[in-house]
């Protein structure tokens, strides 16, 4: 029997969450280095998934780092939920940031803090939030995380904190979702539930992007291949919709 | 929210800090008082100037008076250059000793203070019985030295409790960068600048309050330790009830110093953290 999903990826998105994320001909690098990504363009729809492979150190990472506006373009625009993100205040940026969630691939904790006050954290940043600590308890049930919750971050294996981190990621009900190669570590009885999870939330209107080495198994979306710098559509990929009955 | 998430790594360096800092100060106090409890005493000195007869014998008679008189240690003539020096230091303009006419001055001091009414009475009786009419000044401080040192324990007691809130500043500051990770995920989770830094200010202020109460405590038990080592022997007992107004202040207002001033440097230290890590790459 399918464990059922918890009520918080459940419950209806309201109308005017509309998540975007739009590049067009963004380059980008680290402070005064080389450019890693160059002319990047991809226009992502509320719902939509995309999948964005590459080899090691293609630059993945650094896309998602761009989304999640910890590195500004050196080219070119980036636009997340109709905002151009060089044009937001600091505290406007801040607001846009809470409507990401973004699961790094070596996620950084408050390690004497429990795992519940780590998951918990976004919602206690965000005086708005209508999420509660049973939302958290439910997410962290369904990705099997319940007998963890009171124990301090720091002792908690790498699959645990990688399933800590989508969370944590998710616990906000983000309206972009970014997942940093999501499923290495997670072990093979979490992989579907973290597919599971990221698909529930594209379902529900979240853009969700996932960085990883190659297609993810059960998990539909465009793929999306990084190769010199340049993110391009990998020509195999065909946008399917999302079956709304799933 | 009390329980501070600098409190581990902060905490007992606060209370330690600032236990030692407040116990030098509250010790400097106390010596200061001290100090000018007995520049006070020491005006207990007299200068007696011969009127009649006027001459060297009745000068004699009224030093050998005086030196006989109870509770006086010297009584000696003032020689015509002491005299000089002397008005000079009072009238504000120099004065010559050969230019001085006979003074017949006498300088009495006495062994212990005593009454500022009665003692010059006495002297005035003893001069009377010896046959010399003469008048009788309050000499004023007999140790000049004494004022300034109640200025230096003053201004070390002031000196002590700036430098204590400027490294209570600095200990905040580096305890808040310690706690960077903390700073990065919030601004990264979208938590604004204001938001954060009111955070790390509370928290620091919140330790400090604590740390700075029980350092008030730890103070006034060392603080005793402070005078003896400085050459004074006193008790507990005796410690706080020569404690002053000002003292019971420095001592009630230190957690709140303390508070501001860890406050400010844990602010300080977020920021820093936080610009950090919210910075656009």
């Amino acid at each position: 029997m399918q464990t059922p999903l918890p009520p918080l990826v459940d419950a209806a998105i309201a109308p005017d969450r509309l998540a975007a994320v739009r590049l067009e001909g963004a380059t980008v690098g680290y402070d005064a280095g080389p450019d890693v990504l160059v002319g990047a363009t991809m226009d992502l729809k509320p719902g939509a998934t995309a999948i964005v492979t590459g080899a090691s150190g293609a630059g993945k990472s650094t896309l998602l780092h761009l989304i999640r506006t910890a590195l500004a373009p050196r080219e070119g625009r980036v636009t997340l939920l109709g905002s151009d993100i060089a044009r937001l205040s600091n505290a406007s940026r801040a607001g846009l940031k809470r409507r990401i969630g973004y699961a790094a691939q070596e996620p950084q904790f408050l390690e004497d803090e429990t795992l519940f006050d780590n998951v918990a954290l976004p919602l206690n940043l965000d005086p708005t939030s209508r999420q509660t600590g049973q939302d958290v308890m439910d997410l962290l049930g369904f990705l099997g995380l319940t007998r963890d919750a009171g124990r301090s971050a720091g002792a908690l294996s790498t699959g645990q904190r990688k399933r800590a981190a989508l969370a944590r990621a998710l616990v906000a009900r983000p309206d972009i979702v970014l997942a940093d190669d999501p499923l290495a570590g997670v072990g093979a009885e979490a992989e579907p539930k973290v597919v599971r999870l990221l698909m529930e939330l594209g379902r529900l209107g979240a853009a969700v992007i996932v960085a990883a080495s190659g297609p993810v198994r059960g998990l539909p979306g465009a793929v999306w291949r990084i190769r010199e710098g340049r993110l391009e559509l990998a020509p195999e990929s065909v946008m399917k919709p999302l079956d709304p009955a799933r | 929210m009390l329980v501070s998430f600098l409190r581990p790594s902060l905490f007992l360096s606060l209370v330690i800090v600032i236990a030692v800092g407040l116990a030098v100060a509250l010790g400097a106090s106390g010596l200061g008082a001290r100090s000018a409890g007995e520049a006070a005493k020491a005006a207990s000195a007299y200068t007696v100037r011969v009127l009649a007869p006027a001459s060297e014998d009745a000068l004699a008679k009224a030093v050998a008076a005086l030196a006989a008189a109870p509770g006086v240690r010297t009584a000696q003539p003032m020689d015509a250059a002491r005299a000089a020096g002397l008005l000079t230091r009072w009238g504000g303009r120099p004065i010559k000793a050969a230019d001085l006419p006979p003074l017949r001055l006498i300088e009495v001091r006495l062994a212990e203070p005593g009454d500022s009414v009665l003692t010059p009475a006495l002297l005035s009786e003893r001069l009377r019985t010896a046959g010399v009419a003469a008048e009788i000044f309050d000499a004023g401080p007999a140790d000049p030295g004494r004022p300034a040192a109640v200025r230096l324990t003053t201004i070390a007691s002031v000196g002590v409790c700036g430098a204590l809130l400027l490294a209570l500043y600095f200990a905040a500051a580096a305890a808040a960068r310690a706690e960077r990770t903390r700073a990065t995920l919030w601004a990264d989770l979208g938590a604004t600048r204001a938001a954060t830094l009111a955070a790390f200010g509370r928290a620091g202020a919140e330790i400090a309050f604590l740390a700075g109460a029980a350092a008030v405590i730890l103070a006034l038990v060392a603080a005793p330790g402070v005078r003896m080592a400085a050459g004074e022997t006193i008790s507990f007992a005796t410690m706080i009830a020569s404690l002053s107004s000002w003292d019971v202040l420095i001592a009630l207002a230190a957690p709140l110093l303390a508070s501001a001033a860890a406050s400010f440097g844990a602010r300080a230290g977020a920021a820093f953290a936080f610009d950090a890590a919210d910075r656009l790459g």
